[in-house]
């Protein structure tokens, strides 16, 4: 049985607003790291998804850039998380916080 | 050229006078004191001359046709042509008197300096400087954009005169100052704006010149946008000239600049308002300010009494004569909103006589400070017996102030008032009620301040010689103006070959007498 | 050439200003009386040329250049010397000469002596502008130049902040009152076209008795009152004497209070064309003829009883000019001068040799140490009661009194309160005379001396409060009538002309007693105070309530106080803060509160911002796809 790419899309959407919703509210920056993770997977299943509509191959392509940028993507956000908790020893992103209103 | 002269001497004297001022003080004030002289030479010169050639060239023959304004002196020269900015300066009659006051005042704001010392001389005569070159900039562009510059010219070293050298809430009155004429600048460039657009794509040829513009407008059709535009230059004027209810700003301003920032701006700044109403919204929008000539007779009056009563009950001398100034402003709107040739030639006459009384004012509440230190009339008295110079200068154009005749205060409000009363009685009679006021407020000011007996202690020194100078040259042009008024009516007067735009047809006196 | 005899005094004043005070004061006497003497001469030489052109060739007229011209406009400094400004200008000159002598001796040691004489100066050069003006404006400098003059010399002792609260209630009454002129010239202006008297009159008479002809009349009498010190704008009169005496007698009695008899009756066409501003003028002059000489019975401090005295007078001047007597008045007003003068200046000798000391009731046997001056004195006081056929003003009050009986509205009404004012006069003036020159002297002595200077002036002022009379008698007693013929060309008289012989003599013998009568009266309450008080030195206060509601002037000074300054004072303090400029404070509060709203938005919070993010994305997808 083949799954129809529509079902596919709708994780994709699902998945991809769990993850903005995620980014937006989650403190924990690792959290918002991944975040932003399930994110690009999301995006990466839309075009998954889209190139089986399509029966185009572009779609398997994109997903591997998007691996690439994804883990270059994972290596600076933990990066910049470390720093983060050198500088404020917490990984709350509300500890960062100069201007108060 | 020598337009450009006027311009760059006060301006180059400034920066002179600054980098000098690093060594001495008395050269740099000597240096300023020279290049306002050598303006006021100028200015001389150039009106003789000029003059001479008009009257000689004009007798009889002065039926004046079209919108055209006719100068005695221009320069014109392109500046930048893709926007329709031209660097075009122009002066006539009326320029002329105005830039003679501009001279006067500018060096009775140096007298006025002289002696006191304060941090930042340099910036100081810098900032004067500045502030003389930008108001003879408004009295002869003729280009709005330029005109624009020029009032923002006045207004930003003003602010720094006022906020550096100021009495106690100067950074709140500077901050009202600049606020307020900055934003309803902003308006007026607007309403430039406008106006060059609509003439542009009416006409094809995009300009900011003055007399290309008004010729447009002021045939072109009354219509909601051409309202629109007008009151932005009105609003701009208005709130320069402080009437009530745009006044907020100016006794503030008056009361905690140094002197010679009082002397200025109340002489100078609050005059280029009623200028621009004289040559920007009369040439531009005439039939509109015909339309709103009874609210601004009303707003004038208004003005005149509301400054009448602030000044009785106030305690600070300085903002006595801030009221006293907002209510003579009054007349002067009067004066130009009567439409009559008697209320003009009185608004005329009332820009030259108050700058003169009123800097001299400021002038002696300015001694008075330094020597006592106080400006409370209520900790001031007796002061009679202790400088009897200067408190008869006081007295003398505290007197002047309340229009006695003989001075120029008294024939110009004697002329606006005859003039208003042809044209809307009630009116009058409140003008004159507005002048039974400014008797109490400035008797009560001699009185608290002059008479009785000594209060503080400590001696006081009476007025030097280039202070007494200085005065009772200024108490000489007060009388001259409300004895010999002449040559002042004649250089400024409409009818004298267009000099004015003569689309705008100074009625004279209803009743068809005389 | 007529220019000299104001301009000379002015260029005194100048002088005085400028070099007068590292002068000796000789230097300053010279030059105030001197100026002021010699305009006197070149008036008196006017007045003689004049008198003796014909009627209709007597006016000289002189300008200066003009002063403004405008389209539609112009007027120019203009004199005219013509009967009426010539008698003004005649008695200004020789009154204020006088009295310039009188000062040099009086003013020495009491204050700045040249800032006097300059002062003085330029209220001599003030008031002929006044009276010499060819047109409205140049007599309007000259009115508030002799205004601004009185303020300054009112103040003169401004150690005393007392005289300068009488100086400033001076000057402001009387700016009140000159508001309504100032009206009335706008007025003159919009009717007329032109300032010029001669035209404006030639023109009331064209335009006859119309509502602006009216008006201009009504406006003028209140400019007139005010000055003048007529009901309802006296209340400065008394208050003024504060000023040093001889500036009394110059100022608030000979001269600048006339000044608005003068102006009525040089604009008496609108009078004569405005019967019910006429009327109007008569009702004032004869109520205010009445309260002054009813609140002089009871005062205390001789200048006091003087300036009420004075504004009596002067309604007897305004009931002429309301009856139509224009000349009658003016004669009334030259006599008035000489004999009011005279008894300032002899109040002010008394004064200078007791000390200082204005009460009556301290006062008493002066005519043991100064038999001129008792003499000059009573001189005065009888030309000032009229004492019938000797003095000046039984023939200037006849005069006035005659044209009143003829008055055609209420005539006798008006001849009666006229007479009873006789009556007054005598029994104010003598209750003076007999409390200061007779009797045993009160109070401490200490006689300061007099100097000779002061009696020549007043022994010319005596003479010519004799003989002044003569030049107008009643027809039944000689039928002179120099004075009104010699002002004929201008100011013809209005009116019936005469009731019968002996009519007139019955009135006149009438008013005759009255005047004896009021002298006994004033000797009798004399005799009824000594005995009640003895002789000592009292106070003499004690008095009933409608003799304290007399003395204060029938409460005009606290009525002014509660019905006009006090509220008006509030209601200034009211508005001291100046309320229009909060509406801009509310206009930065405003940008306050924006501020106060919008900071929350600066979180600093990491996750807030990216939602400001997120949901920017979502809403300019929105816009693209469903726009």
């Amino acid at each position: 049985m083949i799954v129809p790419p529509v079902y596919g899309m709708v994780l994709a959407a699902i998945l991809f607003v769990i993850g903005l919703a995620g980014l937006m509210i989650r403190r924990n920056m690792v959290f918002v790291v991944i975040s932003v993770e399930v994110m690009l997977n999301a995006g990466g299943l839309g075009f998954i998804s889209a190139g089986s509509r399509w029966g185009q191959a572009e779609g398997q392509a994109v997903f591997l850039f998007l691996l690439a940028v994804a883990a270059t993507e994972a290596a600076i956000g933990l990066a910049l998380v470390l720093w983060l908790h050198r500088r404020h020893k917490s990984v709350d992103s509300d500890s960062a916080r100069q201007m108060r209103g | 050229m020598s337009l450009v002269y006027l311009l760059l001497l006060p301006f180059v004297g400034g920066v002179l006078a600054a980098v000098i001022a690093l060594k001495s003080r008395t050269w740099a004030h000597a240096v300023m004191m020279i290049a306002v002289v050598a303006m006021g030479v100028i200015v001389g010169i150039d009106f003789g001359v000029t003059g001479a050639a008009m009257a000689s060239a004009s007798g009889g023959s002065a039926a004046a046709s079209g919108g055209s304004l006719r100068y005695l002196l221009e320069t014109n020269a392109p500046w930048i042509p893709s926007l329709g900015i031209s660097f075009h300066l122009g002066a006539d009659g009326l320029t002329f008197v105005l830039l003679a006051l501009t001279v006067v005042l500018g060096i009775v704001s140096l007298v006025a300096s002289w002696r006191s010392t304060r941090e930042h001389e340099a910036f100081y005569l810098l900032s004067i400087g500045l502030v003389i070159s930008g108001v003879t900039g408004v009295f002869i562009a003729a280009d709005l954009i330029l005109f624009f510059l020029f009032w923002e010219l006045m207004i930003v070293p003003m602010y720094f005169l006022i906020s550096a050298w100021g009495g106690k809430g100067r950074e709140r009155a500077a901050m009202k100052f600049f606020l307020f004429t900055q934003a309803s600048g902003l308006l007026m460039l607007l309403s430039m704006i406008g106006l060059y657009l609509a003439h542009g794509s009416s006409t094809g040829t995009y300009t900011f010149d003055l007399a290309a513009l008004s010729s447009w407008s002021s045939g072109a059709a009354a219509s909601v946008p051409m309202v629109l535009l007008f009151t932005g230059f009105v609003i701009a004027f208005g709130v320069k000239l402080a009437v009530v209810p745009a006044h907020a700003w100016a006794p503030d301003a008056y009361a905690e600049a140094p002197t010679a920032g009082s002397i200025l701006l109340s002489g100078l700044l609050l005059k280029s308002g009623a200028y621009g109403l004289l040559r920007f919204s009369i040439a531009l929008f005439p039939a509109q300010t015909r339309q709103i000539a009874p609210v601004m007779l009303i707003l004038g009056v208004i003005t005149i009494l509301y400054g009448g009563i602030l000044a009785i009950r106030q305690t600070d001398i300085k903002r006595i004569i801030a009221y006293s100034s907002i209510g003579h402003m009054g007349f002067i709107i009067l004066g130009l909103f009567s439409w009559t040739t008697l209320g003009y030639t009185g608004a005329i006459v009332m820009i030259l006589s108050h700058g003169f009384t009123t800097s001299a004012l400021f002038f002696v509440s300015g001694a008075l400070e330094d020597r006592i230190g106080i400006r409370d009339i209520d900790g001031m008295g007796g002061l009679r017996k202790v400088v009897p110079r200067l408190a008869g200068a006081g007295t003398a154009f505290l007197v002047f102030a309340l229009a006695l005749p003989g001075t120029g205060n008294f024939l110009a409000e004697f002329l606006v008032l005859t003039g208003t009363f042809q044209v809307d009685i009630p009116i009058a009679v409140l003008g004159v009620v507005g002048s039974i006021l400014s008797v109490i407020y400035a008797l009560r000011a001699v009185h608290r301040v002059f008479d009785g007996v000594r209060k503080g202690e400590g001696k006081a020194e009476d007025l030097r010689a280039h202070e007494t100078v200085a005065l009772a040259a200024l108490a000489v042009l007060v009388v001259w103006i409300g004895v010999l008024p002449g040559p002042v009516i004649k250089a400024a007067a409409p009818d004298r070959a267009a000099q004015l735009q003569t689309t705008v047809p100074y009625l004279g006196q209803g009743g068809g007498n005389g | 050439m007529i220019w000299i005899i104001p301009l000379l005094p002015i260029a005194g004043f100048l002088v005085l200003t400028v070099f007068g005070r590292r002068s000796p004061w000789q230097f300053s006497a010279g030059v105030g009386a001197g100026t002021v003497g010699v305009s006197a001469v070149l008036a008196l030489i006017a007045g003689f040329t004049l008198a003796s052109l014909p009627a209709a060739e007597r006016s000289v007229v002189s300008s200066l250049g003009s002063w403004v011209v405008i389209p539609g406009f112009s007027v120019n400094f203009g004199l005219r010397l013509d009967a009426l400004s010539d008698l003004m200008t005649m008695v200004v000159t020789v009154v204020a000469f006088l009295i310039h002598l009188y000062s040099t001796a009086f003013m020495r040691g009491k204050g700045d002596y040249h800032r006097y004489f300059a002062y003085l100066n330029l209220f001599v050069g003030s008031m002929l502008l006044l009276v010499l003006g060819s047109n409205l404006l140049v007599l309007f400098v000259g009115w508030e130049g002799v205004g601004l003059c009185s303020y300054l010399l009112i103040g003169f002792w401004y150690e005393n902040p007392e005289n300068g609260r009488a100086a400033n209630k001076a000057f402001i009454v009387t700016r009140i009152a000159d508001a309504a002129l100032l009206v009335a010239l706008f007025l003159t202006v919009a009717a007329f076209g032109t300032l010029d008297i001669p035209k404006v009159l030639a023109s009331a008479s064209a335009a006859g008795g119309s509502g602006i002809v009216t008006a201009i009349a009504a406006l003028l009498l209140v400019g007139a009152i005010g000055k003048s010190a007529q009901l309802p704008f006296q209340l400065w009169l008394p208050d003024a004497m504060a000023g040093p005496t001889p500036v009394s007698a110059l100022i608030h009695a000979a001269t600048m209070v006339t000044a608005g008899v003068y102006l009525v009756a040089r604009m008496h066409i609108f009078y004569a064309l405005s019967p019910g501003v006429q009327l109007a003028v008569a009702i004032i002059g004869a109520a205010t003829l009445l309260y002054g000489g009813l609140s002089a019975l009871t005062q205390h401090d001789i200048k006091r009883i003087l300036a009420y005295s004075t504004i009596s007078q002067i309604g007897y001047m305004f009931l002429g000019l309301g009856v139509g007597a224009w000349s009658a008045a003016m004669f009334h007003f030259m006599n008035h001068a000489f004999f009011k003068a005279l008894l300032f200046l002899g109040a002010g000798v008394v004064i200078h040799r007791l000390n200082d000391e204005h009460d009556i009731f301290r006062m008493g046997g002066v005519r043991r140490t100064d038999r001129l001056l008792f003499w000059l004195f009573m001189i005065g006081a009888g030309a000032l009661t009229g004492i019938p056929l000797v003095t000046s003003g039984f023939y200037s009050k006849e005069a006035i009194l005659e044209s009143a009986w003829l008055y055609p509205h209420a005539g006798p009404f008006f001849w009666v309160i006229g007479a009873f004012g006789v009556f007054l006069t005598g029994a104010y003036v003598f209750r003076l005379f007999f409390h200061v020159f007779t009797g045993k002297p009160k109070g401490e002595g200490g006689s300061r001396p007099a100097s000779a200077i002061f009696y020549p002036p007043m022994i010319l002022l005596g003479l010519g409060a004799i003989f002044a009379g003569f030049l107008r008698t009643p027809r039944d007693l000689g039928n002179v009538k120099v004075i009104s013929s010699f002002l004929n060309p201008v100011l013809a008289s209005q009116g019936k002309e005469s009731a019968g012989i002996s009519t007139e003599a019955t009135l006149q013998i009438i008013v005759a007693a009255l005047s004896l009568l009021g002298v006994l009266a004033a000797w009798l309450g004399y005799r009824r105070s000594l005995k009640r008080r003895g002789t000592e030195a009292v106070t003499g206060h004690e008095l009933s309530v409608g003799g304290r509601f007399l003395l204060s002037g029938m409460g005009a000074d606290w009525l002014a106080d509660n019905l006009v300054v006090r509220p008006f004072m509030w209601f200034a303090g009211l508005l001291r803060r100046d309320w229009l400029a909060l509406v801009y404070v509310g206009v930065g509060r405003l940008s306050v509160l924006f501020h106060q709203a919008l900071r929350y938005t600066q979180s600093g919070l990491i996750r807030w911002y990216l939602l400001g993010i997120g949901v920017g994305v979502l809403v300019t997808l929105g816009m693209v796809v469903f726009a």
